[in-house]
């Protein structure tokens, strides 16, 4: 009997096949999309603990937004607060945005002219628009100022435009730039623009240039160097701080309004093809001009992979892109030459540099009287500074001295030319403890000097790999250095949202066990532990062996 | 499939067995008669009003109640190269608590008891009084830690408690 179906059902089975595996494909391709983006609909709930945060942290201030009182030092939360309001909430690869317009005490605008008199500056025909962006990361808020500056190419006498823009929307045909700030002033990333599309990436300019700078108070003329370099110029931001009266709720009647400018240097940039042997391109996730010997020209090349600018969902691009707090830097990558700061740095890779630390230290005695110190009750601590930067090997303690406090050591980092290059930070413990939480997390914490995050990539990998913390006890000493960075940055934070029941459990552990438990335990692969013998150099990795602290084999 | 089932069955023997660590207690205390042994459970819940609820107390299986005390008491080994001693032990342990506030040293002292040396210290923090012995090491650089767990007004009661337990606590061989 003959089959009716059999050749047509096989045919239709292969076509069912071949649309599954199609509509398979697809699918996931949409998942994929669809999987960071996430509904835009407003947040109270974070809009709420935002704002709680922001007036905790920035309480109402007015007058200029930098003053001598603040030793030069910005602080554009006098000019700038969030208008809570209008604010939008979206969500971007697992973070929280929080989008609002700046009400502004005065006014202010960034420029590419230089040289205005501040007092004639038009702030209605600047093309500027500065509002706040919150971010909210691991509970963390983070806070930063977005300044669009758009081209009169652009505006076309149209200054109405600007608003379109905004953080996660460019206009197709906007050109101009977009600027990231921290509220302090410090230039975190930003963006060149030419008919909608990127075309330049903004970095600040190396320290040894123009940096941040005052140009004028009380001055009518705006002094400004240019230098070129990747084409570095330098924007001016023009401001009128006014005064108000405190029954004038809407700010409607500024008074005593005083003009002046501040600027800043920044490297622009420009993508362009690379034919092996021209200029390199640049991304916000490297700061160029640093010299670094070790850096081939190749391996500024190779540092690829500009962090993502084109959130998914959005038609905009060019987002933040902050290396200090790691927002917007998941597409960062760097060449394996360049520490990876994902990666573990195993003991033994650092026990040599950590030998010769010691070795330095017992050589100026500071071993042999810091042990002594312990008999005192008292914390007592120095700095070992690398005498240059780059390092060329040698070294410099700060001297020896103490706050009289039996639990605390108040350390002075510095990375600057003049008092050097903070690399460890060395201090007795006069009860004999392994090193605390609040020793291990002073590596965390340090990285926030301002010389040190203006030095940039290399400064900040060279620390990663090679910083660290001494503690001397009558009967051992302990080196603690950062074996993952991101692990140990999880912690800090951890730590710093209840730095008190991060000890306690610290102290627990501590007094039912031990202290070097209690550190191995809570820390884990954040850190590599070494310990010595009192006023020893040989130094031996410290782990956990069958849950007990114990010393490993020496490196060889 | 009667072998893969067989299998199976091995593979979560195994995984199980390897979860556990074997005790391996190189010492003999006793309680007093009438204390009851807390389960983990209970234990668990007593520990967690005041610490972190990823700790698991050293002493759980060895956790007693007596009479409004909570006493436990558990082993632990150190690393042969660990040469801390007990007056060592003392000072880190003193300086530890000065570091918490809130916790207020009444008195620590290193008293021997049946040829072990012992250190003991209390400390209150408000109302809730801990009182600790740690035993030196024995010869495989093993000790005896323990803890006795009060309100103030049971204190006279907790030290007899702790008089008690040291004078059966002895290391074996």
């Amino acid at each position: 009997m003959k089959r009716p179906y059999p050749k047509s059902l096989k045919f239709r089975l292969i076509v069912c096949f071949f649309l599954l595996c199609a509509a398979f494909i697809i699918n996931s391709c949409r998942k994929d999309n669809t999987a960071k983006q996430q509904p835009d609909i407003l947040n109270t709930g974070m809009v709420n603990m935002a704002k709680k945060w922001y007036t905790a942290t920035y309480p109402e201030k007015s007058g200029t937004v930098v003053t001598q009182s603040t030793g030069g030092n910005q602080d554009w939360t006098r000019m700038f607060s969030p208008y809570w309001d209008k604010a939008s909430t979206f969500g971007l690869d697992t973070l929280t945005f929080i989008e609002l317009p700046a009400l502004k005490k005065g006014n202010m605008a960034m420029s590419m002219k230089p040289g205005i008199d501040p007092k004639s500056f038009n702030f209605n025909n600047s093309g500027s628009l500065t509002s706040i962006i919150i971010v909210n990361k691991h509970g963390n808020f983070y806070v930063y100022a977005m300044t669009i500056l758009a081209d009169s190419s652009y505006l076309k006498g149209n200054y109405g435009k600007v608003p379109n823009n905004t953080y996660r929307h460019r206009d197709k045909d906007f050109t101009g730039y977009v600027f990231y700030n921290r509220l302090n002033g410090e230039f975190v990333n930003g963006w060149r623009y030419t008919n909608g599309v990127i075309t330049g990436v903004i970095n600040q300019a190396p320290v040894n240039n123009t940096g941040i700078q005052i140009q004028s108070i009380n001055k009518k003329q705006v002094d400004v160097a240019e230098e070129t370099d990747c084409q570095t110029t330098i924007t001016t931001i023009y401001w009128e701080s006014c005064d108000y009266y405190t029954n004038d709720y809407e700010d409607a009647h500024p008074f005593n309004c005083y003009d002046y400018t501040t600027s800043s240097a920044s490297t622009v940039c420009y993508t362009v093809p690379s034919t092996g042997g021209g200029s390199s391109t640049q991304t916000p996730c490297t700061i160029p001009g640093n010299s670094d010997s070790s850096q081939t020209v190749e391996d500024v090349k190779n540092i690829i992979a500009v962090a993502d600018p084109n959130p998914p969902g959005g038609t905009g691009s060019g987002g933040i892109v902050d290396q200090i707090n790691n927002i917007g830097t998941n597409g960062c990558k760097q060449k394996s030459s360049v520490q990876d700061t994902t990666k573990t740095t195993t003991p033994c890779n650092q026990v040599h540099h950590v030998d010769s630390l010691a070795q330095k230290s017992i050589k100026d005695t500071i071993y042999n009287r810091l042990v002594k110190d312990t008999y005192t009750g008292n914390e007592y601590g120095d700095e070992e500074n690398l005498t240059t930067w780059p390092p060329n090997g040698t070294y410099k303690e700060t001297p020896l001295r103490t706050s009289f406090d039996p639990t605390n050591f108040v350390a002075n980092f510095t990375w600057d030319s003049k008092n050097g290059y903070t690399i460890n930070i060395n201090h007795d413990h006069p009860a004999g403890d392994a090193p605390s939480p609040g020793d291990v997390f002073t590596l965390i914490a340090d990285m926030s000097n301002t010389n040190f995050r203006n030095a940039g990539a290399t400064a900040l990998n060279y620390y990663i790999k090679n910083a660290s913390v001494t503690v001397v006890t009558k009967t051992a000493t302990y080196i603690v250095t950062i074996a993952n960075y991101d692990a140990l940055k999880a912690l800090s934070i951890e730590y710093n949202l209840n730095v008190a029941q991060f000890n306690k459990n610290y102290d627990e552990t501590a007094i039912d066990n031990s202290s070097e438990l209690a550190l191995l335990s809570m820390f884990g692969n954040a850190i590599n532990v070494f310990k010595a013998s009192p006023n020893s150099a040989v130094f031996v990795p410290l782990v956990l062996k069958n849950g007990i602290p114990a010393e490993t084999t020496p490196c060889p | 499939m009667k072998k893969i089932n067989l299998l199976i069955i091995c593979f979560l023997l195994g995984y199980s067995a390897f979860g556990q660590v074997p005790s391996t207690e190189t010492f003999g205390a006793t309680v007093p008669k009438e204390a009851i042994k807390l389960d983990r459970d209970h234990v668990l819940s007593i520990a967690h009003k005041t610490l972190r609820q990823s700790y698991v107390p050293p002493g759980i299986e060895n956790t007693y109640q007596l009479d409004g005390l909570v006493i436990s008491y558990w082993g632990l080994s150190v690393s042969p190269d660990n040469t801390k001693s007990l007056e060592d032990s003392q000072k880190e342990i003193l300086g530890l608590l000065k570091r918490n506030e809130g916790d207020i040293v009444k008195n620590s002292k290193i008293v021997t008891v049946n040829n072990i040396r012992f250190l003991v210290y209390e400390y209150h923090r408000g109302d809730d009084v801990s009182l600790r012995f740690q035993s030196e090491l024995d010869k495989n650089h093993k000790n005896v830690n323990g803890l006795i767990q009060f309100k103030k007004p049971d204190e006279d009661k907790a030290h007899k408690a702790l008089d008690d337990i040291l004078h059966t606590i002895h290391f074996k061989d």
